[in-house]
């Protein structure tokens, strides 16, 4: 662009670009889809190397560990569909490792119950966030919105759980749930959960309730409201796409803790996703090394469905919320 | 709310006195509020961490629920301290502090370049379809991975095998041995953990610089640019100081976060070679879960808990800063 300005514009041209290549027109878009490119590359390789080798037969990973497995067709093709579908047969081996159809997938699922553990997941996580949503929603209210004695020590308690490592929680809490009686059960799990995403939560609400107008409670009381009128018919209507998010946020840290699963359950209908893949480890060794991809590539792909799906409310329940706001 | 209080105010006679006494049970109605919370917290973090986790410490916990365990007064801590804990104890710190150092400022680094990056357009050439919703999903699949799976994915990545592409690659630059690969000598182990925890963490600070870049008016650019301003000028003197704040809490957050984890060292390295990457938080889970020897863990812990405690309150006091 530069070089094609007239005598007229001169002045301008010259003082947006040095020389007759500008950044802006010349470098950048290349640049910037390298720099995508490498980016990608990097985040994806584990996505990418888990799912293709969950895909292959026993051993085929040590002849390529990043070739795509394909199908040699033989003079039966649809002998081969019908074994890539039942996935009963290992095929005519190819350079990228032969095709096994699903069946790495299916023999973990078969040794491995994966639906027991995500179902346990869903649970655990859905109860926590529930509990945690709720609780946090009151006191994050109170601690933006109103006013009352020893109001700073109450939030610095009430947030501490957070801001301490779970490892320091993990071992007063197994004894506890020990002497309930709770350990292997759901409850147990999803009050242990609540202990560091509640924290979490009344945090990250705080931020939300803090941002709204100040005058919202005098209108509402003006209007004839009491104040926890204003706060079940003005505040909470408002901030509802705030609470969505934040029980999200809520239902991904109970879905991703691993600590606290490990420590209070070791059945697999009462133990949650991510210890069961450290299992994984454990359970096939470097033999099936296909299994392991397929367990592991499984427990990924789920959540990162999920983030991509809800990209826009974790965005903004993470941006938003107390602190971190520019 | 101040704002209420002075509705209070600014009647007069009877209805004020009413009014200002509503206002001291306001303040207890708020409290109310906190109700839920605080009975829930009392159970499952205050009761556990006094009752459990302190009185424990100076005990030997013993498996048998119905046996009393034994108070052996400071032993647990005596063996941290002064015992035959303690060049593990000194060890793992080291390797904590060092651990924090790597990752945070990676984490720092890697989340900014991605913010940027994802705040240009990626229009596909000829087609005028924007792109960049997509690409912008695809940087959280690290954040979105369990850390576990991330830790287990790397760590079978690195390895010296015919699979480990990763040590492959690696060995076309630097000279990893072949016997143990990455993960299993001493200075690229803590490389190839450090490089798993970044990937599964920058998404964090990814995401809060996204929103921060996204907010500086797109004004500024338009007039450095007439003013001659070049990229690097424009990142220094515009986009750094609007996201100043922002990176000082983040780096804050991530900090304290980071301390206790223990999840991409265990599922990586397992805290290997010898004790090479066996940070501070891992030394407690294999104590307490591994050796059961929960009395010993729980002093650990309390020293854990009491050395981190500065960390705590300079974030607290950031957050509560704006009261």
């Amino acid at each position: 662009m530069a070089t094609q300005d007239g005598p007229a514009t001169e002045k301008f041209s010259f003082e947006r670009s040095g020389s007759r290549f500008s950044w802006e027109d010349h470098y950048k878009p290349v640049v910037k889809y390298i720099a995508l490119g490498v980016f990608l590359a990097w985040i994806m390789l584990p996505v990418y190397y888990t799912g293709v080798n969950s895909l292959k037969g026993p051993g085929q990973i040590f002849q390529t560990a990043m070739g795509i497995p394909y199908v040699t067709f033989d003079p039966l093709p649809f002998g081969n569909l019908i074994a890539i579908i039942t996935g009963q047969v290992a095929l005519v081996p190819g350079s990228g490792g032969s095709f096994q159809g699903l069946s790495a997938w299916r023999t973990m699922w078969d040794a491995f119950p994966f639906v027991e553990y995500l179902l346990a997941t869903t649970v655990v996580s859905v109860g926590t966030a529930g509990l945690a949503t709720v609780a946090a929603v009151f006191s994050a209210y109170a601690f933006a919105r109103l006013d009352f004695p020893a109001k700073t020590p109450l939030f610095v308690l009430s947030v501490m759980g957070f801001t301490f490592p779970i490892v320091l929680l993990a071992i007063p809490i197994f004894v506890l749930m020990q002497d309930l009686t709770l350990l292997n059960t759901y409850l147990g799990m999803i009050l242990a959960f609540t202990a560091f995403t509640l924290p979490y939560n009344i945090w990250l609400l705080r931020g939300f309730f803090e941002d709204l107008p100040d005058n919202l409670e005098e209108s509402a009381r003006v209007d004839g409201c009491t104040q926890i009128g204003a706060f079940f018919r003005v505040i909470l209507p408002l901030s509802r796409p705030a609470i969505a998010s934040v029980f999200l946020l809520a239902f991904l840290l109970a879905w991703h803790n691993f600590l606290m699963a490990f420590i209070l359950g070791n059945d697999p209908l009462h133990t949650t996703l991510a210890p069961a893949i450290l299992q994984l480890r454990g359970t096939f060794f470097v033999k099936n090394l296909h299994y392991i991809m397929a367990g592991t590539f499984l427990s990924m792909f789920v959540p990162i469905l999920m983030y991509m799906y809800l990209q826009t409310h974790l965005v903004e329940g993470l941006s938003s919320g107390g602190g971190v706001k520019g | 709310m101040a704002a209420v209080d002075q509705i209070g105010q600014d009647r007069g006679g009877i209805e004020g006195i009413v009014d200002s006494i509503l206002e001291e049970y306001g303040g207890v109605q708020g409290m109310l509020f906190l109700v839920p919370s605080l009975v829930l917290l009392a159970g499952i973090v205050f009761y556990p961490m006094v009752v459990n986790g302190l009185v424990l410490s100076f005990q030997d916990f013993t498996l048998n629920p119905n046996a009393a365990d034994p108070f052996v007064g400071l032993e647990n801590y005596q063996y941290w301290l002064l015992g035959s804990g303690q060049a593990l104890f000194l060890f793992s710190v080291k390797v904590t502090v060092l651990y924090e150092l790597l990752v945070v400022p990676f984490d720092l680094v890697v989340a900014l370049g991605a913010a940027l990056l994802m705040n240009e357009k990626f229009e596909l050439p000829g087609l005028g379809i924007e792109t960049r919703a997509f690409w912008r999903g695809l940087m959280l699949a690290g954040y979105a991975s369990p850390a576990i799976a991330a830790g287990l994915t790397w760590g079978i990545m690195e390895q010296a095998a015919e699979y480990g592409i990763v040590y492959q690659a690696a060995t076309m630059f630097f000279d990893v041995p072949a016997s143990g690969g990455i993960t299993g000598n001493r200075p690229w182990a803590f490389w190839g953990v450090v490089i798993a925890k970044v990937w599964r963490d920058f998404g964090f600070m990814y995401v809060v610089f996204l929103a921060g870049v996204q907010s500086i008016p797109s004004a500024l650019y338009e007039i450095s640019k007439v003013d001659g301003a070049n990229p690097i000028q424009r990142f220094r003197y515009i986009t750094l100081p609007h996201l100043r704040t922002v990176i000082v809490t983040v780096v804050m957050i991530r900090t304290v976060f980071t301390v206790g984890k223990l999840a991409i060292p265990l599922a990586t390295t397992q805290g290997g070679p010898v004790n090479y990457t066996r940070v501070l938080g891992l030394v407690i889970f294999d104590v307490a879960f591994g050796e059961w020897a929960l009395g010993r863990a729980a002093a650990l812990g309390m020293l854990f808990a009491v050395s981190i405690i500065p960390l705590i309150l300079i974030w607290i006091k950031t957050e509560t800063e704006d009261y």
